[in-house]
């Protein structure tokens, strides 16, 4: 009878803790990690990022007026085309970049669904802009994470000084 | 599902009652195959309020007493429909493996058993993303992933309780920790669940399961199975003779001391 009751206690117990958890804990957002220089010894005194041909109050992506060095920012890549544009206004000159990727949406977990991996494959900027530099072009849901204190997938070099 | 564990309760308190006012009889231990299903396919998806359904066969077989080779298998669906995505994920499988009775047979009339089992995995199962969706700054994305036919293999540690509740019919519960051994890859859709292994976001993934078994009294033997050495004290000859009641007119015991030459040992096919 002990042994009977224990069972149906234990098989009564293991039903309730079941539980099904809905919460998402991993990264579902997929941003390009990207870091705006003017070189190691020009500050950056104030930057706005928006999308290109986004011209919405709300569509700006980075604002900072904080002088510094070096500016990081998360930046979002079009879901529907095969490039995606941005536009920089830093120390009053406006320059813009262009990167061209592929993009695969992936299943993330049952509980964060699906986000997007891209995989850079070529970058085109303005003259204001003195180069971009790719050092992992690998941009997924993980990427903010992966570079949350050190590191970047790309780096903007921007002509700061008076031409 | 209240009124199941209720039943189940009410079955419990009052399978004891069952003997009372009857005669005592000759005490046969009986052995035979096992077949009972897993209770609790059916009450997960009540539980988790998930889109899932599934049932479960399982039968084992009794092998020198303390060993139970064991077959089960079943079949899993799971239809997700959720905010973002909506994905189908079904196919059936089957464990093979054994379970050892660690614990010691009191009796002959006692079947009751604490075990711990091995088993062998495989899956063969379809996923479908019908639909998924992605927000961002941009715009939205959705998109579609086919049918694929994916399989998956895995090894189980398995650990339980089985109690005799009425004559043959067999209540018990296991725990279960799953080693993911191989699984098909596919690029996009990394499937989360798998028939038969269960939910895939940690890397030993554990389950349970509660099961009604029936065994079918095939043999009816005076053997009682020896303890194994692992298991704790070793049965002994005396240890048996403590299992049979000395007034017992049908202690085989008494009538081999009256030279009746009944063998206690036998073992008898019917």
């Amino acid at each position: 009878m002990l042994f009977r009751l224990t069972s149906l206690f234990f098989a009564v117990l293991l039903l309730l803790s079941c539980n099904n958890s809905s919460h998402c804990y991993e990264s579902s957002e997929t941003l390009l990690v990207t870091t705006f220089t003017g070189g190691s010894t020009l500050k950056i005194d104030s930057i706005l990022v928006k999308g290109a041909a986004k011209t919405g109050i709300g569509d700006t992506l980075k604002f900072s007026r904080d002088s510094a060095l070096t500016i990081s920012a998360g930046l979002p890549l079009s879901l529907s085309a095969d490039s995606t544009g941005f536009v920089v206004f830093a120390n009053g000159r406006t320059s813009s970049f262009w990167l061209k990727h592929t993009m695969n949406l992936k299943l993330i977990s049952q509980s964060c669904g699906f986000a997007p991996n891209y995989k850079l494959v070529a970058t085109r900027h303005s003259s204001l802009i003195d180069s971009v530099s790719v050092s992992d072009p690998i941009v997924d849901p993980q990427s903010v994470e992966r570079y949350a204190t050190n590191g970047q997938n790309i780096t903007i070099y921007l002509h700061l000084a008076t031409p | 599902m209240d009124k199941i564990l209720r039943s189940i309760f009410i079955l419990l308190l009052l399978s004891p009652l069952a003997g009372n006012g009857q005669e005592k009889k000759e005490v046969w231990r009986y052995e035979g195959p096992r077949i009972g299903i897993d209770l609790s396919r059916f009450l997960m998806p009540s539980i988790q309020k998930a889109t899932q359904s599934a049932f479960e066969i399982q039968a084992d077989y009794p092998y020198k007493g303390n060993f139970f080779p064991t077959v089960e298998a079943g079949y899993q669906s799971i239809n997700d429909l959720r905010e973002t995505f909506h994905y189908t994920n079904k196919g059936p499988y089957a464990r093979i493996g054994v379970d050892m009775n660690i614990s010691k047979f009191e009796s002959l009339s006692d079947n009751d058993l604490v075990f711990v089992g091995l088993r062998y995995g495989y899956s063969r199962f379809t996923q479908e993303t019908l639909t998924a969706n992605y927000s961002n700054y941009w715009g939205t994305v959705q998109t579609s992933f086919p049918k694929s036919n994916l399989s998956a293999h895995w090894a189980e540690l398995v650990f339980g309780l089985k109690g005799e509740l009425l004559p043959n019919l067999f209540f018990g519960w296991s725990v279960r920790a799953k080693f993911p051994l191989a699984t098909t890859k596919d690029p996009n859709v990394t499937p989360y669940v798998i028939p038969g292994l269960g939910y895939t976001n940690t890397e030993v993934p554990f389950d349970f399961s509660i099961t009604v078994s029936y065994r079918i009294p095939l043999i009816k033997t005076k053997t009682l199975p020896k303890a194994l050495k692992a298991g704790g004290s070793k049965h002994t000859d005396s240890d048996r003779d403590d299992d049979l009641d000395p007034n017992d007119p049908n202690n085989p015991n008494l009538r081999n001391s009256n030279g009746n030459g009944l063998n206690r040992m036998n073992q008898q096919q019917f």
